[in-house]
């Protein structure tokens, strides 16, 4: 059984939020408009958070895409009283939204505030409801959602793959962010076999994992940025 | 021989032929493949050896996805940590000298594979096949020249006396800048060659030695002349050479007056397609330029008109020439003999298969390079291992001992003579 | 483990994923009852079979591939061609945010009249054939009145072979006038010119470069071909075992890309030249640059004797004579360690290379900055290398266009007499109009740009566009342009034409993308193209004849069967078969996958396009077309513009028989105003680069995620200047030029440095969209002056104050 996992590099990344903008498109993940924007209301599953420190001109500046990570042991799950939320047998953190009844503990519970709570229905005015992804249903209005790592992709390559009468091969299943970065800063895979490029990087020197300390266990590794090496002098 | 791949020439059908084309030199040996493929058996015993197929560019796949191209680079294609396949060993490496050249290397490259804890892959005999083909064609490729040893070139061998380059030299000869878009070595040699009489003429008249060019001398002074171009619009390349065709003007052209192909006998003149010649089709070009003089006294003594060829031909005619040079001449069973007992294959491989090694007459009548080279890569680490712990050396070979060695595999260890001696 | 169909688990993820639906032919309605409250727009799910098609982005001059999912006549997914090799697959949110634009609510949906005035338009909705023999007319009688040359084309974006057709079209008709909207690169150029000779095709090939300096390139924000420069450093990153490239930002400011890079640098704004020179003279007094190579390919280094006999002073000189490094470190307030050590590690690493900066992808920067910026790559030799500067050859069938065929015309409307440029930028255009001045402009059309909106100065071209008979705009949203049009033909979207686009800027290789429609016309909208042949065979004559193609379809053949006659280069492909050409290439072969013209035109269609995967390093004749036949550091065709306009020269304020004029220099650096004493500096952010797609909500909200702002503009302050102005974090604020003044959110900002504040362009729309009129656009309040030499407008010099509100 796969241990579905992704390795985000940051010393590759650019921040330019590609991923974010996929990560959207996909999954109709709705645009708030201004006002509700203003409010904090924004949706969404994967953004691009700033980390300041320091004084000009020492100032370092971390730019991290954060996605849910996907906890082994995730604390948003624990606090759903209803059950809407939970671990698949792969790892991923689902969140099964007819179930959900909007109490928002779940988003409380998450350090990584991964979890997006829909004030209101959400508007695709005119003709931009036919951008949707017709593989990625519309959440209503009063229900948590977030990050699913593209699952409903994996049950199309798991099908894909049945049809071709084959196991799952590497690269079938890709989420939309990993999928679409321009610097190729992003990699996933299964964790659990211990030749893929994520079991790899996983290991890697540069590897840490967010606020681990916290016991979350998260799936999404990332890679420290790493310095210059330095240059012979001629 | 020739009458053999005549009868292949036939049976191509017209479409197929296109298809061929299309393919590209580098798949030459693909070529001939589709050439000789049904007609193996004519064609083994018509050069009384064994035939090698193999697809170039599906072996530069099998390259990377099988990781050589991690250590190993092709032409400054892969990784820095092996050697340059394209470039070493130097010189000419047939189908034989290959499989002689991955044996004598490969303890080496298990042991750091090892050392760097990477597993050895495994290949099929196609992909052998197919790996072997893309090695020959890379390395009968040109590399770009160095055009600072191209700017000296010029001035030591006496160009500049005669060429301008732009705005430096004198001019009697045309200004070398023109051809600047050339991009293939055949071409300039082409080139020369046509023009030879009246430069051979003037250069006499001045008391000039005719120049000759030894291994990458074309290459880079054409990589000089490259950055003198005034103005470059286009850049001239040849397209996928066709041996097929080549070998027809390898005839219409006359060379055959005087020269042989691997064992056709020749009049005269070298016999063509050696294995001594040089590794790649630049240089193959310049060798001709070099002895030309003499072939055309030789020519004029026998009143054979002097042969011009089209940049194309040219290609096509080195193609052949390079195709005829994959093959190995057919190896001596009876030096394969002495071979598998000097170098002590028959202390483990005994007959009877009771040795350490296994018996070796299964491959009787199945011997290829690629089998022998596919057989050897997947089961050579063990190998190593069993020889390591008899204290045995690991034997080195050349490429005609290998050629013997097959030879011999192939008409089968005959049990009598070979008794172990353990 | 056995595939199992999961009903649990397509249950559970039922909201999140319901997979295949489009292939099994499903309704999403069925799963959808299982929810209470389902939108009107859910049970919309389209239907009809699904397929991949290929496109070009064109939301910015990247060029990127994208590969298009269809189901029915929807486009429901936007990703990247893998093939393509500007992109390989990857894009940046703009691309990403194609289908936004395609289905927004607020396009022009068909074509519009306005039946008001100018400055009170009202809008009446006519039909194209309409549309067009209005149009028609208004040429057939200014060309009958022998008034062609008196109309303009401003052309934004378009791919080339669209640029051929326009030219083409215009060259027929009788005008010289197509002119393109500024772009930030254009500073670089210019500089490119005045050292090399050659007006177009600088690059860079990033991929290779071992050390990085960029003068305040915002290399990850919107300079060059966005995705191609992230791949690069995606690539530098990637790069193990001491071979990581290292990448040095110079920016007054921290920006998002200094904070990507491995070292920033901050300076004062506006000395990036004297930090070049002052790293130059490190080179020379450490004898770290190649003496070689500045022997044998460049012209004024050392002191030189002219023809008269007159010494001039070389580069050498005066680096060492003005640009000792206590004194550049005063200027630029750079430590002299840090210009050390930067010196010797770019001396150290080769190749090394040095980028020029611009302000925005539409504003350029510091041309002279530029100058003494590229003298570094000269003096490195990292010009036609593998990781250096690189001039990108031009593809077949473009000079041939150039010269083009037909009547001689006059000369262009931005043509300056004894100027040292061909042709002045369009921030002069407003004054050509109010003057009439070479002539009056009788008729304007304007095509994938907003002038009065992106222009520094775009609302002097919006009353000058008041003294234009007749306006055409081919918006595809009602934009500050189109507003003051009198007629409007909207463009198709991407999407929904043919699409093609060249080599993108500092993309060294020579690139066609070529792409059918991917999906039919959502609007009554047409392809501009389209619509000028369609003029073209309407007005009749040698203009019918100069297009004889009847489609667009047919025009891009045309062209692109060019390319065969090239015989090189090679349709997109997969990694291993571009390894695989390349191995041929090196040593002179060439295997396409085609042979005729409709073979090519089929594997461009397939693939995406045709490019050149090699670029021939070292064509010296080819890259250097100055009189000397080598790089300048002293600018010959500088001296020569000095020594025949005395007068000019010294109107600039410049001594025409001072070397320095032929040189790069730092020029002198504007003080602040009484009363302003905050320098305002616009900066571009990626999102909405180019100042354009503040429309699409996707990108809005991810528009200033440094400083988590969304969906309005900000403006960026040092905590310690808001501290000496007694301002603080989200005040609402006034920012006030000589200019005007405006109301804008304050954001606090470490990455700013003091004395200096920073808005985003993009911001502050007046028409069109109401997602993007919202904020402020920085450019009504910034004073532009025009540098000296090249004219290009400096928008880096407008000093401000701010007050709370």
């Amino acid at each position: 059984m796969p241990r579905w996992g992704m390795v985000i590099d940051l010393a590759k990344c650019t921040a330019c939020q590609a991923c974010v903008v996929a990560c959207q498109a996909e999954n109709n993940v709705p645009c708030v408009e201004p006002e509700q924007a203003a409010k904090g209301r924004i949706i969404s599953w994967l953004s691009v958070l700033p980390d300041l420190k320091g004084q000009y001109p020492n100032v370092l500046m971390r730019l991290m895409p954060l996605p849910c990570l996907h906890c082994d042991e995730p604390p948003c799950i624990r606090v759903c009283p209803v059950g809407a939320t939970g671990i698949t047998p792969e790892g991923i953190v689902r969140q099964t939204f007819p179930r959900c009844i909007g109490c928002r503990y779940c988003t409380n519970a998450c350090p990584y505030t991964r979890r997006s709570f829909n004030w209101r229905l959400p508007d695709f005015p005119g003709e931009l409801v036919q951008a949707l992804n017709p593989d990625v249903s519309v959440r209503p209005k009063g229900v948590v959602e977030k990050c699913t790592l593209c699952h409903h992709r994996l049950l199309r390559a798991r099908e894909q793959a049945r049809a071709e009468d084959r196991p799952l091969a590497v690269g079938d299943y890709v989420p939309a962010c990993v999928e679409i970065c321009p610097a190729e800063a992003m990699y996933f895979g299964d964790l659990e076999d211990p030749n893929s490029k994520v079991s790899e990087l996983a290991e890697s020197a540069r590897a840490f994992r967010y606020l681990e300390e916290l016991g979350t266990e998260p799936k999404v590794v990332f890679l420290s940025e790493g310095e210059w090496a330095g240059g012979e002098q001629t | 021989m020739i009458a053999t791949t005549a009868i292949a020439e036939k049976a191509r059908p017209p479409a197929l032929r296109l298809v061929l084309k299309a393919t590209g030199l580098g798949c030459l040996c693909f070529w001939l493949l589709v050439l000789a493929g049904p007609l193996a058996v004519v064609w083994a015993q018509a050069v009384g050896g064994y035939f090698v197929p193999g697809d170039a560019k599906a072996g530069l796949k099998t390259f990377f996805d099988k990781g050589c191209a991690r250590c190993h680079s092709v032409l400054g294609e892969g990784g820095r940590t092996a050697p340059d396949l394209a470039r070493a060993p130097a010189g000419h490496l047939s189908a034989g000298g290959l499989v002689a050249a991955v044996w004598n290397h490969a303890p080496a490259m298990w042991e750091r594979m090892n050392r760097e804890q990477v597993n050895p892959p495994t290949f099929t005999e196609s992909e052998m096949a197919n790996l072997f083909a893309f090695i020959y064609s890379v390395r009968s490729m040109d590399e770009p020249g160095d055009p600072e040893r191209g700017r000296r070139l010029l001035f030591d061998k006496g160009c500049s006396q005669c060429h301008a380059v732009g705005e430096r030299g004198t001019r009697v000869g045309p200004d070398l800048s023109d051809w600047a878009s050339y991009r293939n070595p055949v071409s300039w040699i082409q080139a020369m060659w046509n023009h030879a009489p009246a430069m051979q003429a003037l250069m006499g008249a001045r008391g000039l030695r005719w120049p000759e060019f030894q291994g990458t001398d074309v290459a880079d002074i054409i990589a000089y002349i490259r950055t003198q171009a005034t103005n470059p619009r286009r850049h001239f390349y040849l397209e996928p050479a066709d041996p097929a065709t080549g070998r027809i003007i390898f005839q219409q052209k006359g060379c055959t007056n005087c020269h042989g192909v691997r064992g056709s006998a020749g009049v005269g003149a070298p016999q063509l397609g050696d294995r001594s010649l040089p590794r790649t089709l630049g240089q193959f070009a310049g060798l001709m330029w070099n002895h030309s003089p003499a072939m055309w006294t030789s020519m004029r003594t026998q009143e054979i008109p002097r042969p011009q060829f089209s940049n194309k031909e040219m290609a096509d005619l080195i193609a052949y020439l390079f195709a005829q040079r994959y093959f190995d001449p057919s190896g001596s069973a009876h030096q394969g003999r002495r071979i598998f007992e000097v170098k002590g294959c028959a202390t483990c491989h005994l007959p009877d298969g009771e040795g350490i090694g296994p018996a070796l007459s299964p491959w009787r009548a199945k011997v290829t390079p690629m089998a022998l080279a596919t057989a050897m890569w997947n089961h050579g680490p063990m190998m190593l291992t069993r020889m390591r712990e008899q204290q045995i050396p690991w034997p080195r070979f050349q490429s005609q001992e290998m050629v013997d060695l097959m030879e011999f595999l192939n008409q089968g260890v005959a049990s009598a003579q070979l008794q172990g001696k353990r | 483990m056995a595939f199992k169909v999961n009903r649990r688990d397509f249950l559970r993820f039922t909201a999140g994923g319901a997979a295949g639906l489009a292939a099994s032919g499903v309704s999403l309605q069925g799963i959808s009852t299982l929810n209470a409250a389902i939108t009107a727009g859910e049970r919309d799910v389209p239907r009809g079979p699904e397929a991949w098609s290929l496109s070009v982005c064109s939301l910015c001059p990247g060029g990127c591939g994208l590969r298009v999912r269809t189901i029915g006549k929807r486009a429901v997914k936007i990703q990247g061609n893998p093939l393509h090799p500007v992109s390989h697959g990857g894009l940046c949110p703009r691309g990403l945010a194609g289908l936004q634009l395609l289905y927004h609510p607020d396009r022009l949906v068909t074509p519009l009249e306005n039946v008001g005035s100018r400055s009170n338009p009202e809008w009446r909705e006519v039909s194209w054939e309409e549309a067009i023999a209005k149009v028609v007319a208004r040429l057939q009688a200014l060309k009958d009145h022998g008034q062609a040359h008196t109309l303009v084309f401003l052309s934004g974006r378009s791919g080339r072979l669209r640029q051929r057709l326009l030219r083409r079209f215009l060259q027929a008709y009788g005008s010289p006038n197509l002119l393109h909207a500024p772009t930030g690169l254009d500073s670089a150029s210019r500089a490119v010119y005045l050292q090399q000779g050659m007006h177009e095709g600088l690059a860079y090939d990033l991929d290779r470069t071992r050390y990085l300096v960029s003068f305040g390139a915002n290399l990850l924000e919107g300079w060059g071909s966005p995705v191609s420069t992230m791949r690069a450093f995606g690539r530098w990153r990637a790069a193990g075992g001491g071979q990581r490239a290292k990448f040095v930002q110079v920016d007054p400011r921290f920006s998002p890309t200094a904070a990507r890079a491995d070292e920033w640098i901050a300076l004062r704004p506006g000395t990036e030249a004297a930090l070049a020179l002052g790293i130059a003279y490190v080179l020379i007094t450490e004898g770290l640059h190649d003496a070689q190579f500045v022997e044998d390919h460049t012209f004024g280094f050392e002191d030189w004797r002219d023809g008269r006999g007159r010494m001039h002073m070389g580069f050498r000189s005066l680096v060492l004579r003005e640009y000792r490094l206590n004194d550049v470190a005063a200027l630029t307030q750079v430590p002299v360690e840090t210009i050390l050590r930067v010196a010797r590690e770019f001396g150290g690493n080769r190749p090394a290379l040095a980028i020029g900066g611009q302000v925005s992808s539409t504003l350029p920067g510091d041309p002279r900055a530029a100058m003494a910026v590229h003298s570094l790559n000269a003096m490195m030799g990292s010009l036609e290398v593998a990781g250096g500067a690189l001039m990108r050859p031009e593809l077949p069938g473009d000079s041939e266009t150039r010269s083009g065929q037909g009547p001689t015309l006059p000369p262009s409307i931005l043509q300056r007499d004894n100027s040292i440029f061909p042709e002045v930028d369009l921030t002069h255009l407003s004054q050509v109009i109010r003057s009439k001045s070479p002539y009056p402009v009788q008729a304007l059309l304007t095509y994938g740009t907003d002038p009065v909106f992106s222009l520094p100065n775009g609302e002097e071209l919006g009353e000058a566009l008041q003294q234009v008979p007749f306006v055409v705009s081919f918006a595809s949203f009602m934009d500050e342009t189109a507003a003051r049009a009198d007629l409007i033909l909207p463009d198709d979207s991407d999407l929904e034409k043919w699409q093609e686009a060249a080599s993108p800027p500092t993309f060294p290789f020579l690139l066609q993308s070529i792409s059918p429609p991917v999906i039919e016309r959502v609007h009554n909208t047409r392809d501009t193209s389209e619509v000028i042949l369609s003029v073209a065979e309407a007005l009749g004559g040698n203009v019918a004849s100069s297009l004889p193609e009847s489609t667009v379809e047919g025009f891009l053949r045309a062209e692109a069967d060019k390319i065969l006659a090239g015989r090189s280069g090679y349709t997109f492909a997969t990694q291993l078969e571009e390894t695989w050409n390349r191995l041929l290439e090196r040593s002179g072969w060439w295997a396409p996958t085609y042979s005729t013209a409709d073979e090519l035109w089929q594997e461009m269609k397939e693939k995406g396009g045709w490019w050149e995967p090699t670029y021939y390093y070292g064509e010296w004749g080819r890259v250097f077309r100055t009189s000397s036949h080598r790089f300048e550091f002293y600018s010959q065709r500088l001296a020569e513009y000095a020594t025949r306009n005395r007068e000019q020269v010294q109107a600039m304020g410049l001594d025409p028989d001072d070397d320095r004029f032929c040189l790069p220099h730092q020029v002198s650096l504007p003080t602040a105003p009484e009363g302003f004493p905050l320098l305002l500096i616009p900066v571009e952010v990626l999102p909405l680069m180019g100042g354009e797609g503040a429309e699409l909500p996707y990108l809005q909200q991810i528009a200033g995620a440094h400083v988590f702002e969304h969906w309005e503009s900000w403006l960026e302050m040092n905590p310690a200047t808001a501290g000496q102005y007694g301002l603080q974090d989200r005040d609402q604020v006034w920012i006030e030029s000589a200019r005007g003044r405006a109301r804008v959110r304050l954001r606090l900002y470490e990455g700013v440095r003091p004395g200096v504040v920073h808005l985003p362009l993009g911001y502050g729309r007046e028409q069109g969209s109401e997602w993007g009129r919202r904020g402020v656009n920085p450019l009504k309040l910034i004073q532009t002056k025009p540098e000296p030499l090249t004219l290009l407008p400096q928008v880096s010099q407008t000093y401000v104050r701010v007050y709370r509100v």
